[in-house]
């Protein structure tokens, strides 16, 4: 039986890449899907290669986006990210892929799903249905295409690029249903070994913990390896985490707080300094605006997750907070020194109407480019 | 104008290696823009190859430029370049046999020649070596068959085989089958032979270095006394091939042979030298079939052929157990008073699209 064509463009999003379909390319009935994507990605593979399929046999490169008319009135796009399993064959839905996300504006323009800007800026809002998140994307764009080229610098990717903007729309409460759950910027929580500690607690993407490095003896530009090997720091952080998680109501109490070790992050801030990376290179103090060292499940992240970049964004634009008073007030976005180098996040809070604090959103940005635009063949 | 342009290509799995194929015509004619419009393509300079067409693995990373070939004896010119991963670097110098079980469908999408449906056979000229080999494949509806029942190790799954005979590949380096004149010799008191068929060879009985010749690689590799015991003899075997002292020379291989485990013809293990294949070489294993089929060698006799072989009436499949599967050999040949007539030696691969389209490099790379 000769394979069946599917019109296909294989892009990359970030540190990611993935195939995108238009939903109407794909068969009707959403049961045959699995079999499609697993198909166009060669999974599974027991040799863990996808050497028969578009895949990299690693999960950053086993991705499929579709994307479809808008099913709500404040998007121009719907987009469903599958993770594809590499030696099994999972087509996973649980979740939004944050790097995959940055390439779904620029398909939408050059695919025609929305129209080309006057000016030379698009900005596209992306229904994620995984999450039911509405993302902005504002891209510089040139005759009606996506600019590619560019000065912004994505650590994981070699070269430059041309910046992506990723406005997560109302970030607040995604955890709690609080953007401050203890209804303050800022808190002293009593930690047992410790003492009281001064934290911000704030809940946007993801419910995150902040703490000055200064407050545990550090300065805050210590690597991953030199963080987990100082294991009375990384006791006191968990101390800070698991107290942070009831006064959050995250947890009822500490023991249950640790059973539940995703939520909320924990991380150290600090002023900028000069900081190494893991690359070797050194942070000036003016190439960055606050520095982060970021736990996740008990282990020093190399980088910052995608959620912790917006909250930590939505913290440093909320008066009064920990990691408010220790930035460097910068016009423009706000550049985040961590282990792997400087990444960009902004945000927009504003009072409420009741004089509550409101994040409008946290912005990350990314760089995309299309790789081929074409069609797979499917066997059969 | 936006900041990429396209440049037509499919997107094969050959064998186990994958890679857009192009036409050759589709891409910049000077080496070093051609370079940089590969590296761009693929994403090279980086673990992932995150911004582009590569996986992440060598295996991955290959390119293939085709056209029509102006030999008067082959249909196709396949101009291979090997990508690397985390480097910025081309390789134009070797050939892939992998990426050569593609070639023939891949003519056909690109437009290069349009076969009539049946089995047809490519004539196509390894562009890098100057190697020559016929791709048999089936088209239906003038277009390659892909689905089919052919299996091969390393991919899941089965597809259409797709047949490769490796042509002149009788003394590829040394002029001829048996360079040192003798079917079999005895160095430091191992039999050996000493043959070239696509790649010289110093082959002997497993049995005779005191294994079984059933092995992992991984026990081989730790198997330092083997590669003491056999090295002097590589040496040795070299220097009456003709090639001189190859005591840092990765050519003559050695290769050891012995009954089959399973259901093959025969097991076969293939040293790089120094290393153990971990699985067969494409060459290998056609020195090792051809090495099988040689009355008097040391190989004569030890493997299970099918009625007929060597007859010289029809091809016949040597299916040769490796470390971790087998590989089907298929032979052309006659065995005569004098020795072996051989016409081709071929190997049973497969191929399938992934996809097809324009893949999309930086403008600037390419200026016209």
């Amino acid at each position: 039986m000769a394979q069946t064509r599917i019109p296909a463009v294989f892009m990359r999003g970030g540190t990611s890449n993935a195939i995108v379909f238009h939903r109407k390319d794909l068969p009707v009935a959403e049961t045959d899907w699995p079999r499609v994507m697993l198909s166009a990605m060669g999974s599974p593979d027991p040799n863990g290669r996808q050497l028969n399929g578009m895949g990299g046999g690693i999960s950053s490169l086993s991705k499929v986006c579709v994307v479809g008319p808008p099913s709500r009135e404040d998007a121009d796009i719907d987009y469903t990210f599958f993770q594809i399993g590499v030696t099994d064959d999972t087509v996973d839905t649980s979740g939004n892929c944050g790097n995959m996300s940055s390439a779904m504006g620029p398909f939408a323009l050059e695919e025609g799903l929305v129209p080309a800007p006057a000016a030379s800026e698009a900005v596209v809002r992306i229904h994620n249905t995984n999450t039911r998140k509405v993302i902005r994307a504002v891209f510089p764009t040139k005759n009606g295409t996506a600019c590619v080229e560019g000065d912004f610098i994505l650590d994981g990717v070699a070269g430059s690029g041309a910046p992506i903007r990723l406005e997560f729309l109302d970030p607040g409460g995604a955890g709690t249903g609080r953007l401050l759950p203890t209804g303050r910027a800022l808190d002293s929580l009593d930690v047992p070994g410790l003492g009281p500690v001064e934290v911000t607690m704030i809940d946007a993407a993801n419910p995150c913990v902040f703490v000055a490095a200064q407050s545990l003896g550090l300065t805050g530009a210590e690597l991953p390896d030199a963080i987990e090997a100082d294991a009375l720091c990384l006791q006191r952080l968990e101390s800070i985490r698991r107290a942070a998680s009831v006064a959050m109501g995250i947890a009822g109490s500490e023991a249950e707080a640790a059973a539940i070790p995703s939520i909320p992050k924990v991380a150290m801030i600090s002023p900028p300094q000069t900081a190494p990376t893991l690359s070797g290179r050194t942070l000036a103090p003016e190439d960055f605006d606050i520095g982060v060292r970021m736990i996740s499940i008990g282990r020093p992240h190399r980088a910052v997750p995608l959620t912790g970049g917006i909250c930590l964004a939505v913290a440093v634009r909320t008066p009064g907070s920990l990691p408010h008073r220790l930035a460097r007030v910068a016009p423009g976005a706000i550049r985040v020194g961590q282990p792997s180098g400087v990444l960009q996040v902004d945000a927009d809070v504003a009072a409420g109407d009741d004089g509550t604090i409101v994040a409008r959103h946290g912005a990350v940005y990314r760089t995309a480019r299309r790789m081929f635009e074409g069609h797979v063949l499917i066997p059969g | 104008m936006s900041d990429l342009r396209g440049i037509p290509f499919v997107f094969m799995r050959g064998g186990t290696s994958r890679g857009p194929y192009m036409r050759r015509s589709d891409l910049p004619q000077d080496e070093a823009t051609l370079s940089a419009v590969l590296i761009a393509m693929m994403g090279a300079g980086h673990p992932l190859n995150i911004d582009g067409l590569g996986g992440g693995n060598p295996v991955a990373t290959k390119t293939a430029m085709l056209s029509r070939s102006d030999d008067d004896w082959a249909d196709i010119d396949y101009f291979f370049a090997q990508v690397a991963v985390d480097k910025k670097l081309v390789d134009y110098a070797p050939t892939c046999g992998n990426i050569l079980s593609g070639v023939g469908p891949a003519a056909v999408e690109l437009g290069l020649i349009q076969p009539a449906d049946g089995t047809t056979t490519v004539r196509i000229r390894m562009v890098n070596t100057g190697a020559r080999a016929e791709s048999v494949f089936e088209i239906r509806d003038g277009s390659p068959v892909y689905a089919g029942q052919q299996s091969i190790h390393g991919v899941p799954g089965s597809a259409a085989p797709v047949e490769l005979r490796f042509m002149d590949t009788i003394g590829s380096r040394t002029g001829a089958m048996l360079p040192t004149g003798h079917v079999c010799e005895t160095i430091d008191g191992v039999d050996v032979t000493c043959i070239d068929v696509a790649m010289p060879m110093v082959i002997a009985r497993a049995e005779d270095l005191g294994i079984t010749g059933h092995e992992s690689s991984q026990d081989l590799d730790a198997d330092a006394a083997l590669f003491a015991r056999f090295e002097p003899i590589r040496r040795e075997a070299g220097r009456r091939m003709g090639l001189g002292d190859v005591s840092d020379k990765v050519v003559p291989k050695f290769g050891v042979i012995a009954p089959a485990q399973g259901d093959g013809a025969a097991a076969a293990r293939y040293f790089m030298p120094w290393k153990t294949h971990p699985t067969m070489a494409v060459t290998g294993a056609q020195c090792f079939a051809a090495c099988l089929m040689l009355p008097g060698s040391v190989a004569a006799g030890i493997a299970r052929m099918p009625d007929g072989a060597g007859n010289g009436d029809a091809p016949f499949v040597i299916a040769l157990e490796h470390a971790t599967g087998t590989i089907d050999v298929t032979m052309e040949c006659r065995v005569t008073n004098a020795g072996l007539d051989l016409r081709s030696a071929g190997l049973m691969r497969t191929a399938r699209m992934l996809a097809r389209g324009e893949a999309m490099v930086p403008n600037h790379l390419w200026p016209e």
